[in-house]
């Protein structure tokens, strides 16, 4: 009944998405949680959709991106490079960050993303080599 | 583009994938098997779920694909069962209901997704043993939504890719800066070398811009297909149009199309037809190549952009010679971005074959250095790694002895699959150089330059460089083309070596020396300078330029071409003689087949009647597109012997039309065709491109007018049903086809080391749907192709003698005659001279080539009882032939293509451009060529004066027929010419003529037939001195009025033929005193006069008191009232009034002054 307003209202309002991750970059149809394309199909979490680019249109098939982190708000899409999902979306840095409210199950999920703690330990430690330098500048400087 | 290949990764990722799914759906089905069958599955519920689902009627990814649910389904539980896990257990429910604990595990909340389909209890019955429950409908509910996360992955990671793809092309680094350079600037160059990924990207960042409308052309067809359909994937719309393409036949393009791939020709001919589309951005790609079209297009659109504000143009090409494309629109201060290709590093090797290492000292290629690089490749790389050779020969031949010599030496090692490849090949042959060759095997791929970049080929690691390539040249002067033997450019050179680097490092093998390189031409003679330039100029005039001398053309091609090519337009009667475009020009310029097929065309639809039309629509076609034949249909007696009783002994070009109408009939009987045209060596691609061709061109003719539109078909209820059935199904094929193309095409065809035999793939091929003939059934219904058979059909009687001689005409002054001593040669020997070449042979392919006797004359034809007086060594016969031919084509000889035989004097003296006589008519010289000779008396004056009344009769029917295609030209003079006849109908006009000129070519006159050498023509005319009275009234063409040619003397008595220039001999001056002297008597009012042959013309349409008196007085008079601006006028002089246009007027007063 609902579904030929929303689906008028699919085509005129679109969404930009990027996930800042991993800033793939690609015009979602719908952002929320029942996409009009697929009546019984239902989302827990509001996300950004578009409709399948891969089969025929009218199919009702879709194609999830991604969400809004549930903590720092930002658009992290679906791969399991950028984001957790659990109940609600995490970015993966939030996740990291968060990580003690997890199940262990997802904890062990987390420290599995090696990649990404690689990346984590490479950034503190430039983090922390740029602190001391600042320091040590900040020291030269005011000798 | 044509990269077919760099669209595999998608493909390869697809196979990938599914073939790991049906190892593991392998693997889950024998554990199903072990497990006991007490366990819990979801599957005991498969068909109560699957109720459920079909009944929520909904479209979504499971409803869609049910199957591969319960596959997905099948698998998820015997995962389970491995980690040792209930199926099915209390326990989901438990931890759906305690949402607050956060620290308590459930992995469906790791699941974005779920599904609210309602359980429904009504739908059970008794005969399943098992009921299904809310409790297990809601665990099931969470396994779609496991499925649903699954698939929702899949294609997330599908798109990644994609994007991942497309950002590593090497052009994705200068998507701003093309951009920003499109939006600021008119004119941009974008050159980047193969496999940056120009062709594909830029389009999309142009529309990523905002431009809303973007044509971007190519010179291939087949790559405005698959360029569309991987942009349309890229940008994620393969299943709208914003993304289209359109070439000759087909096109996929709509309202919304935004991008459109389209062929240079196409472009081209919207310009034409002066409603170009509304494009903001043209795109040039491929300049490189230098074909004719894509120059021409450079040149209008360099125009186009100085009238136009809104267009903006890009060009693309290669990194060859852009100094040359910046200079050109260095006016438009063109904007040039270089994008680096992706090469990886080439080994080159130069392996020159020295003289001395020639075996043999015969011209005959030597296939030895080709067959040790193979060994080289054998020895030096571990078959293992994987990696292709393609070798570069100049032509068909060379590659057949290189296949040969390659084809031993891997049935030797077991380690090659020798593959050919050229444009000759049908397209199955062809497709196969794309297949995968087994483990530890390579392809061996032999190949013209249509491998250079045509056609790209994966895997290639060594490239093998012959250096030679073959061009055709063309001769404006002879209009002959030529096939030869060259060096090939450094720049193609540099794009063979490029070939062995596409997909990792290569090595490239040359089999010329270093100083052989340096030696080369830095580029290749573009494609203006080689071939005919009679269609271009036309479509230029056609277009609106004015003078084509001074058209910008990028390369200009020789004046002695454009000159000679302008000639034969105003041969044609395309242009006036100061070069103006003719209203027959403007109609030829909107077919698109070369200018003499387009006049048959339009010839065509004047003069034959309306039922028989199709016949020239077909023959044109057929002639218009390749040679349907293989290869093999020459070699093979078998296919020679199957096609020979469709051949006609007229000549090829109605052997082509006899062999269409075969295949119609075979198609109306429904008995497929490929198997038909097989046994004839026979491609059966050409005939569906020649039944397209031949609709397309009909259309072209409805839409000018030329050709009436056709009646609404009319079918009883009963046979629309039936068709409407076999829409039905033939719907269904296509569709199960392209279902079929898309399962295949996931699984790329594996090759056979011995797949070069051709033996066994004939059987399964049978079985596949043929999706060509689908689409010909679906656009042809069986009342069609009976219509169109009965009309194309033209075997014998009238019909075919006037199909013959509108094709005749139109090929006009394509004609040769036969050398006077072939009788006394063998097959291969028979000479032949064209107007425009002397010494040229028959093709050997060819009917006459084959058959030269039919063309020769037989002790019965020749007369031997001759008029006294009359001596010459030539044959005197009523069977003198002619030969009309298509093309003149040099390969090792010249040779004349596609002939077909005429009488000789009916045909010359029809339609020679110029026909000299003597004072008897005794002697007629056609087109200072060919001088006939009629010892009979009377009997060429005779047949002149029918050829000069038929002609006029039919140029008549011709100009009306334009002039009604146009009518909002009525000033024009082709008009007032046309109106002169009485409008009496079409049908009865072509019914006449037809008759007529059938019987005019079957009369039976005695004459002989000589060539004109250079000496003969010297001493041929009487000369300009001697001025010749006036021949009033004319007898040739009422109210024509005489004027003495300047140089051959003698008067001109119609627009083509001249009395009395050409000298007499002794016999020809006896005879006519001869007649002279004696008393001739009228055969209509019985008069007795000494007259002379024009004197008793004269007097029989003039002065003889019968009948015809009142019918010229009635033909005089009427028209002139009919001319528009002819105004009632008397003469002071003469005192008459009269009824005359102001030029008449004043031509009538100079008249009356000299008298």
């Amino acid at each position: 009944m609902g579904d030929k307003k929303s689906n008028v209202d699919s085509v005129e309002v679109g969404y930009e998405f990027t996930c800042t991750s991993c800033s793939l970059s690609e015009k979602a149809h719908y952002k929320g949680t029942k996409p009009p394309f697929s009546r019984n199909i239902v989302l827990k979490y509001p996300s950004y959709v578009m409709k399948d680019p891969f089969s025929p249109t009218g199919k009702g098939e879709i194609l999830m991106l991604g969400s809004d982190c549930s903590i720092c708000d930002r658009p992290v899409c679906i791969s399991k490079d950028c984001s957790i999902f659990y109940k609600q979306i995490f970015c993966l840095n939030c996740a990291q960050n968060s990580i003690e409210k997890f199940p262990v199950e997802i904890k062990v999920k987390i420290n599995q993303c090696k990649k990404y703690i690689t990346y984590i330990i490479n950034l503190t430690f430039v983090l922390y080599v740029v602190s001391c330098y600042s320091r040590l500048i900040y020291e030269c400087f005011l000798l | 583009m044509k990269r077919i290949s760099e669209y595999s990764p998608a493909k390869s990722y697809k196979r990938r994938t599914s073939s790991e799914d049906r190892n593991k759906i392998g693997n889950t089905t024998s554990i199903l098997k072990e497990s006991p069958e007490t366990e819990f599955s979801f599957l005991d519920y498969k068909r109560e779920i699957n109720k459920i689902f079909t009944y929520s009627n909904d479209t979504n990814t499971v409803t869609n694909s049910l199957d591969d649910f319960w596959v997905f389904v099948k698998k998820y539980e015997s995962m389970l069962k491995k980690a040792g896990k209930p199926v099915f257990s209390l326990e989901n429910e438990e931890n759906s209901n305690c949402e607050s604990d956060t620290l308590k595990f459930s992995k469906f909340d790791c699941i974005n997704f779920s599904t609210n389909i309602k359980f429904m209890d009504n739908v059970c019955d008794n005969r399943v043993k098992k009921k299904l429950d809310k409790k297990i409908f809601d665990a099931i509910l969470n396994v779609v939504s496991i499925y649903l996360d699954f698939k929702n992955k899949e294609k997330l990671d599908k798109l990644k890719k994609l994007r991942q793809t497309q950002k590593d092309l090497p052009v994705a680094k200068y998507r701003g800066e093309i951009q920003a350079a499109v939006k600021n600037e008119k004119v941009v160059i974008v050159a980047g070398d193969t496999g940056c990924g120009k062709s594909t990207q830029v389009p999309q960042y142009l529309h990523d811009a905002g431009f809303e409308n973007i044509a971007c052309t190519q010179p291939r067809r087949i790559a405005c297909v698959s360029l569309s359909k991987r942009v349309a994937f890229e940008t994620l719309t393969q299943f709208e149009s914003k993304v289209g393409y359109q070439i000759r036949f087909e096109k996929s393009k709509s309202a919304d199309t935004k991008i459109c791939f389209i062929t240079e020709g196409l472009l081209l001919r919207q310009m034409s037809s002066e409603n170009l589309p509304n494009y903001d951005v043209i795109i040039l790609d491929e300049i490189h190549e230098r074909h004719l079209m894509g120059d021409f297009l450079l040149g209008v659109l360099k125009c186009l952009i100085h009238s136009r504000n809104d267009i903006k143009l890009v060009l693309m090409s290669a990194t060859i010679n852009i100094k040359l494309f910046e200079d050109y629109f260095s006016a438009e201060s063109a904007v040039v971005i270089q994008v680096p290709g992706r090469l990886y590093p080439i080994d080159l090797h130069y392996k020159p074959i020295f003289i001395e290492d020639k075996p043999t000292r015969d011209d005959r290629l030597d296939p030895q250095p080709y067959v040790q690089i193979m060994q080289l490749i054998d020895s030096k790389y571990p078959s293992d790694e994987r990696g292709d050779l393609l070798i570069f020969m100049s032509g068909v031949q060379e590659i057949t002895s290189i296949c040969d010599a390659a084809q031993q030496y891997a049935e030797k090692t077991k380690k090659w699959i020798v593959l050919p490849l050229h444009s000759g090949l049908s397209l199955i042959e062809q497709d196969k150089v794309f297949d995968y060759p087994p483990e530890g095997v390579r392809k061996c791929i032999v190949s013209t330059n249509i491998a250079e970049t045509s056609v790209t080929i994966d895997g290639i690691r060594f490239v093998v460089d012959s250096g030679k390539v073959k061009e055709m040249s063309y001769d404006s002067s002879t209009k002959m083309q030529r096939l030869k033997e060259f060096w090939i450019s450094k720049a193609s050179a540099d794009q063979r070596k490029g070939r062995a680097g596409r997909t990792g490092p290569g090595v490239c093998y040359r089999i010329y020396s270093e100083q052989q390189y340096s030696d080369m031409e830095p580029f290749s003679t573009p494609e203006v300078s080689r071939v005919p330039l009679a269609s271009l100029l036309l479509l230029m005039s056609s277009l609106g330029v004015n003078d084509v001398r001074r058209f910008p053309f990028l390369d200009s091609p020789p004046e002695e071409a454009i000159e000679n090519a302008l000639l034969e337009l105003k041969q044609h009667g395309a242009l006036s003689s100061n070069e103006k475009l003719t209203s027959l020009g403007k109609a030829l310029a909107n077919l698109p087949v070369e200018v003499s097929l387009a006049k048959a065309l339009v010839i065509g639809s004047a003069t034959l009647p309306p039922h028989k039309r199709d016949s020239a629509l077909a023959l044109t076609a057929a002639l218009g597109i390749r040679s349907i034949f293989t290869t093999r249909a020459h070699r093979d007696f078998e296919c020679e012997n199957a096609r020979k009783p469709d051949e006609s002994d007229h000549g090829d070009p109605l052997t082509l039309l006899s062999l269409y109408c075969a295949w119609l009939s075979v198609k109306a009987e429904g008995r497929g065709g490929r198997d038909w045209c097989r046994r004839r060596g026979i491609e059966e691609q050409r005939f569906y491109e020649l039944t397209k061709l031949a609709a397309q061109l009909r259309g072209l003719l409805q839409d000018n007018n030329l050709m009436e539109s056709p009646e609404p078909e009319n079918m009883s209820s009963a046979e629309r049903a039936l068709r409407h059935g076999q829409m039905k199904q033939l719907k269904d094929m296509r569709r199960q086809y392209k279902q079929k193309a898309v399962e295949e095409s996931k699984r790329r065809k594996r090759l056979k080391v011995d797949s070069w035999e051709i033996v066994d793939d004939k059987l399964d091929e049978d079985n596949v749907l043929d999706i060509r003939d689908i689409e010909f059934r679906m656009t042809n219904d069986a009342q069609r192709i009976r219509a169109l058979i009965s009309g194309a059909s033209a075997s014998s009687g009238r019909d075919l003698i006037t199909l013959k001689i509108v094709l005749c005409r139109a090929l006009y002054p394509q004609v040769a005659i036969a050398d006077e001593f072939n009788h006394c040669k063998s097959v291969s020997e028979q000479l032949y001279h064209t107007w425009s070449k002397p010494f040229v042979f028959l093709h050997p392919t060819s009917h006459f080539g084959k058959h030269p006797k039919t063309l020769q004359l037989t002790e019965a034809d020749i007369q031997t009882e001759l008029p006294p007086g009359y001596k010459s060594k030539l044959p005197v016969s009523a069977r003198h032939q002619l030969l009309c031919y298509l093309s003149l084509l040099e390969t090792t000889k010249p040779y004349i293509v596609n002939s077909m035989r005429m009488p000789a004097a009916q045909t010359l003296l029809l339609l020679s451009h110029s026909i000299d006589t003597n004072m008897g008519f005794t002697r007629i010289v056609c087109d200072s060529w060919l001088l006939l000779e009629f010892p009979y008396p009377e009997t060429g004056l005779n047949l002149l004066l029918k050829a000069a009344k038929l002609r006029q009769r039919w140029d008549a029917l011709i100009n009306r027929r334009l002039a009604d295609a146009n009518p909002n030209k009525s000033v024009e003079t082709e008009l007032q010419k046309s109106k002169q006849t009485t409008k009496t109908s079409y049908e009865q006009l072509q019914h006449e003529l037809s008759c007529d000129i059938s019987s005019y070519m079957n009369c039976d006159v005695y004459y002989t037939i000589k060539r004109l050498l250079p000496g003969d023509l010297k001493v041929l005319y009487c000369g300009g001195e001697e001025a010749h009275p006036n021949i009033d009234p004319n007898p040739f063409e009422q109210g024509f009025e005489c004027r003495a040619h300047e140089k051959k003397g003698g008067v001109y008595v119609t627009d083509n033929i001249v009395y009395n220039c050409v000298l007499d001999t002794d016999w020809s001056y006896n005879s006519y005193q001869e007649i002279y002297g004696v008393a001739w008597t009228c055969p209509d009012c019985d008069m007795a006069l000494c007259l002379s042959p024009l004197e008793r013309l004269q007097h029989k349409s003039f002065m003889c008191s019968s009948r015809t008196e009142e019918k010229k007085v009635e033909v005089t008079k009427t028209p002139r009232e009919n001319k528009p601006n002819a105004k009632e006028y008397k003469c002071e002089i003469c005192n008459e009034i009269l009824y005359m246009t102001p030029v008449e007027i004043l031509k009538h007063k100079k008249n009356c002054k000299s008298k």
